[in-house]
C-alpha cells in the first residue's frame, strides 16, 4: 500500500471505499454532520465519520457532505431532499454501529434496489455516461461514428428533401 | 468556461455581501469533498454561489446557509441563479435544533446570563464615554 501514511490508511484503499453498503436514495442532497471534540456522547458520531464518511462519499459522489464540529452541545446529523425537507437525527450517545445501521435502513436503497441500479448499467442495451459503453457507434456492425466518417447525405438534415439527383450533384 | 450545472441544493457559508442597485446579494461559499486520485482521500473545495434572500429573515455574513436554485427570475437579477432558502445557524446566535435553545459552542446559554452579559457590555460602553467625556 504506497502513501499508507496517517491514522488507519485502510480507510484509503480502494478496495475499502468500493465495500461502503450506503448509496442514499436520489433525492438526498445534503447531509450535515454536526458532532463534538473531546465528549462521550459525541463518540458514535465521531467514529462513523472517521469510518463511514469516506465510504459514503465514495458511493455518493453527488451527496454534499457537510461536517460542524463544536457548534452544538449535543450530536446530530441532517438529512436535506430535493424538496426542500429536512429530517433531524439525533446522535447523542449513540455508537457508530448504531448510525450506520440507521442510515442504512432509513435513508438509503435496499440491497435490491442498488443491485438494479447496477443491472441497469450493465445492461448491453443501456449506453451512456455510466454504461459501459457511450455511445452505439462503438459496437461493430454499427453505423459508425459520424466524427470519423461522414454519414451519406440522404441521412444528414440538412440535405433533408432533397432528391437523390440533387444529392449526387452536390 | 465550463457548461454551468445549476445545483439543486446546498449548505454552505455567507461569505459576503454586495448590493445590486438597491438589491443585496450574498455570496455562499459550500464545501464539497473533492477526491484525491493518487492519495484516495477526500480534500474540501470549495465553490461560490451568489443568492439572493428568499427568507424573512435577514442574512449576514457568516450565516451558515441552505441554499436552492431560484426557479424563475422575472427580475434583472438574470445572473443570479440562487437564493438562499433557509438560516440554518445565525452567525453568533446559534440553536441547537434537537432542543430549540440557543448555544455557543458546547455549551448551552439561557436567556439569564445572556441578558446579564448584554448589560454588562452596556454597562462598559457607558463607562467608555464617562471616560472619554471627563
Amino acid at each position: 500500500m504506497p502513501f499508507m501514511k496517517g491514522i488507519a490508511p485502510i480507510r484509503r484503499t480502494k478496495q475499502y471505499l468500493e465495500a461502503g453498503k450506503l448509496i442514499m436514495k436520489p433525492e438526498i442532497r445534503v447531509m450535515t454532520l454536526n458532532f463534538n471534540v473531546d465528549q462521550t456522547s459525541s463518540s458514535g458520531a465521531y467514529e462513523f465519520m472517521k469510518w463511514h464518511l469516506p465510504q459514503l462519499k465514495f458511493k455518493n459522489p453527488a451527496l454534499q457532505i457537510v461536517k460542524f464540529k463544536n457548534m452544538t452541545p449535543t450530536p446530530f446529523m441532517q438529512i436535506f431532499f430535493d424538496n426542500g425537507e429536512k429530517v433531524l437525527v439525533d446522535l447523542y450517545g449513540r455508537s457508530r454501529v448504531e448510525i450506520h445501521d440507521h442510515l442504512w435502513n432509513t435513508f438509503c436503497l435496499s440491497e435490491e434496489e442498488q443491485r438494479e441500479r447496477e443491472q441497469r448499467r450493465l445492461n448491453p442495451a443501456n449506453f451512456g455516461s455510466h454504461c459501459n459503453r457511450w455511445c452505439i457507434c462503438e459496437v461493430p456492425g454499427q453505423v459508425p461514428c459520424p466524427g470519423f466518417q461522414p454519414l451519406p447525405k440522404s441521412m444528414r438534415g440538412k440535405y433533408r428533401g432533397k432528391t437523390e439527383e440533387e444529392l449526387e450533384g452536390s | 468556461m465550463s457548461t454551468s450545472k445549476v445545483a439543486a441544493l446546498v449548505v454552505g457559508q455567507v461569505i459576503r455581501c454586495s448590493r445590486r442597485g438597491s438589491r443585496p446579494v450574498y455570496k455562499v461559499r459550500a464545501p464539497k469533498m473533492s477526491l484525491d486520485t493518487n492519495l484516495l482521500m477526500y480534500f474540501p473545495r470549495k465553490k461560490d454561489y451568489w443568492c439572493v434572500n428568499s427568507t424573512p429573515e435577514d442574512c449576514t455574513v457568516g450565516d451558515i446557509v441552505v441554499v436552492r436554485e431560484r426557479g424563475h427570475i422575472d427580475d434583472k437579477l438574470l445572473d443570479v441563479k440562487y437564493r438562499v432558502d433557509s438560516i440554518m445557524f445565525k452567525n453568533g446566535a446559534v440553536i441547537d435544533p434537537v432542543t430549540g435553545r440557543p448555544c455557543r459552542g458546547t455549551e448551552f446559554l439561557d436567556t439569564e446570563s445572556r441578558v446579564i452579559e448584554q448589560s454588562k457590555r452596556k454597562v462598559e460602553e457607558f463607562t467608555k464615554l464617562e471616560k472619554v467625556e471627563s
